[in-house]
């Protein structure tokens, strides 16, 4: 019998850059499936009638819609970037190591950069 | 054998090309709609609803609905198999996402379809 201690606690261990974009790729995906019916619901009331848009817009002036709308945003983009990504490596770019751990680095940096400057435009 | 019953496509195979092609389609339309919103700042009913009355837009909307939906069950799909062991378990929430997913394209249709 295997007598070692095993250690499963996922807030001890640590992850590697590469394991956090494949994680958050994962999670944000969830998510945004989750969140599909909010932005079916902006669409519908954004299209319905002009009463609709000028309501729905009133809402979005709320700061805790702009907050929830850049979190939903954020999610977004990065699974977009994720995304290109996983894809550039389907094509055997950045397969090595070296080559995932900068990419997954440039995918955080892209991610902060992009979600400063939608947080500045939607406010 | 028993997880690729629940899969979109025909195999993994299948399913790891239909996810691409559906995350490319929706890459382009995320920066379209980007692009719209930057370039229409203050947004008006009008101008939003005459993108979405083009019929080139609507189709493309359609799709990407589509797209989202497929990407959606086959991602879905690649992570309850990868923590969901018991099958049971398993295939009811498969059958209670897919069946979400399609109300959000039929939603989707009826929305754009109205006008």
């Amino acid at each position: 019998m295997d007598k070692r201690p095993k250690n499963l606690n996922l807030f001890v261990f640590k992850f590697p850059i590469t394991a956090l974009v494949s994680i958050f790729h994962r999670v944000s995906g969830v998510l945004l499936f989750l969140l599909v019916p909010f932005i079916l619901f902006v669409l519908k009331n954004s299209l319905l009638s002009e009463v609709n848009f000028i309501i729905l817009k009133s809402y979005f002036s709320l700061a805790i819609i702009k907050i929830f709308f850049i979190l939903f945003l954020s999610l977004l983009i990065f699974h977009l970037f994720a995304g290109v990504r996983h894809m550039l490596m389907d094509y055997g770019f950045y397969e090595d190591k070296i080559g995932g751990f900068i990419s997954a680095k440039f995918v955080f940096v892209f991610f902060s950069l992009f979600v400063l400057i939608t947080g500045v435009f939607i406010w | 054998m028993v997880n690729v019953v629940t899969s979109f496509g025909k195999s993994g195979l299948h399913d790891w090309l239909i996810q691409r092609v559906t995350a490319v389609i929706l890459f382009i339309y995320c920066i379209l709609i980007f692009c719209f919103f930057i370039f229409n700042k203050n947004i008006s009913y009008d101008i939003l609803n005459m993108f979405f009355d083009n019929i080139i837009i609507k189709i493309f909307t359609l799709i990407s609905i589509l797209s989202l939906c497929i990407h959606s069950w086959i991602g879905l799909w690649t992570i309850l198999t990868d923590y969901v062991k018991y099958f049971y378990l398993r295939f009811f929430m498969q059958i209670v996402i897919n069946l979400l997913l399609m109300s959000y394209f039929f939603v989707g249709i009826e929305i754009l379809w109205r006008t």
